[in-house]
């Protein structure tokens, strides 16, 4: 493994999902890659480095909203702190361990923000994004995460 | 560090505001900077296509002229608006932000320097869109109608039935809508009666349309009425709006949009135009 070239893909996946959401304001066309990041990060290192990086990482993208700013990073956070623990029981990346794990880190991080953010309306609206927007969301960061992470793989060394 | 995520989310959102305010001077500067940049560039480019689209063909400049002429009434209406609504109000842009977490916000290219103060009413040719919620020196962070923060003191355009509009949620973004709540149980407001701005408060100027009435909601009861609103704006479609100054507090509007002002309510003041 060579954290280096690892920290450098964390940080391009960053800078990457910033410029679609906020600067080119694409929305959910765009995957969630700091989510993507964190959880992949959770993958290599302790919970509180990674937590740290998950609440840093989710007051800057949670900035540009009004309200809710520690929505996000609280979202990251326990999604990190889960990532985390997998270690113990998956060892290795492989395809048909990353794309349900990235899945599945995205819905819980979007749940957390969606459970604790002030609701306006009825709760059902709430279950319906829980089963609808949110799982189509985690689908693609999951594929998109995946793919990243195999041209991390080419680029840096199979080792990587 | 989880506890700090905890203490930022239900603390008081002064605790809050100096993070918001570094992130977004510092880290986010370049990004809002290129966002802004791609939204002119957006519209050069509309403008572009349209010239082009002109030259290819006849059908292309009936199409195109179609849109330039909504692009040309629109901002043409906003430019009237903005003589009409006199010198309380300037013209700004509206940057909506991607970011998941930043559903029902928007920041505008206009602060303190330009007069935008907390509190500043954001509307359009259309209607009001939202309220200003953080301003700094050159931007301002608002939010819109679908934010469960927003609240507004409403009454029908007539001035016979007062109320408070917020927002409630659809299964989809889309479906969101605004519930006129409080109004009083004998009230009968009719479907497609409009629904303005009462000026209690005095956050937000009187008369500015908020949306029709599409009918009762279902789940009225009790002593009081509330009314689905369909709204006047749709935020995500706005670009170019006029946002107010200090001064645009309690000014009446009606005349604006071409509507009778209503009478003015002798009843206690209620609650302010407020944002949570």
């Amino acid at each position: 493994m060579r954290p280096r070239a690892f920290t450098l893909f964390v940080a391009v996946l960053v800078i990457l999902d910033i410029t679609l959401h906020t600067g080119l304001g694409l929305g959910g066309l765009a995957p969630d890659l700091i989510t993507v990041a964190v959880l992949l990060v959770a993958r290599r290192t302790t919970a509180p480095k990674v937590v740290s990086l998950a609440i840093v990482l989710g007051l800057i993208d949670g900035a540009v909203a009004v309200g809710n700013l520690g929505g996000r990073s609280l979202g990251l956070g326990v999604a990190a702190l889960l990532g985390t623990s997998t270690r113990q029981v998956v060892e290795g990346e492989g395809p048909l361990f990353i794309v349900p794990y990235l899945f599945l880190g995205k819905w819980l991080a979007d749940a957390v923000v969606l459970l604790v953010r002030p609701a306006a309306g009825p709760v059902h609206g709430l279950w319906l994004e829980l089963v609808t927007s949110v799982p189509i969301s985690a689908v693609w960061s999951a594929v998109a995460g995946t793919v990243a992470l195999a041209i991390f793989r080419i680029t840096a060394g199979r080792d990587a | 560090m989880l506890l700090l995520a905890f203490l930022l989310l239900f603390g008081p959102g002064s605790w809050s505001r100096p993070i918001r305010h570094v992130v977004i001077g510092t880290a986010m500067r370049p990004f809002i900077a290129l966002r802004g940049w791609v939204t002119a560039r957006r519209a050069e480019r509309e403008n572009l296509v349209l010239v082009r689209a002109q030259r290819d063909s006849l059908a292309a400049v009936a199409a195109a002229q179609a849109v330039l002429a909504e692009e040309n009434a629109r901002l043409r209406g906003l430019l009237s608006l903005s003589e009409r609504s006199g010198p309380h109000f300037r013209p700004a842009q509206m940057l909506h932000m991607g970011s998941g977490t930043a559903e029902g916000t928007f920041l505008l290219d206009a602060g303190t320097a330009e007069g935008v103060v907390v509190g500043s009413p954001v509307f359009t040719v259309g209607g009001l869109v939202g309220v200003v919620r953080e301003v700094y020196e050159h931007t301002a962070q608002a939010i819109d109608w679908t934010h469960p923060d927003f609240r507004a003191s409403a009454m029908t355009a007539d001035g016979r039935v007062y109320g408070m509009v917020e927002a409630r949620r659809g299964g989809f973004r889309e479906e969101d809508v605004m519930l006129l709540t409080g109004a009083p149980f004998h009230s009968d407001v009719r479907p497609g009666t409009r629904i303005v701005t009462s000026g209690r408060g005095e956050l937000f100027p009187r008369g500015v349309p908020i949306g029709e009435v599409a009918g009762i909601e279902s789940a009225d009861t009790g002593w009081r009425k509330s009314y689905v609103i369909r709204p006047a704006v749709r935020p995500e479609a706005a670009t170019q709006v006029l946002v107010g100054l200090v001064s645009s507090g309690g000014v009446d509007l009606s005349v604006a949009w071409e509507l009778e002002p209503a009478p003015r309510d002798t009843r206690s003041r209620a609650p302010n135009d407020s944002v949570r």
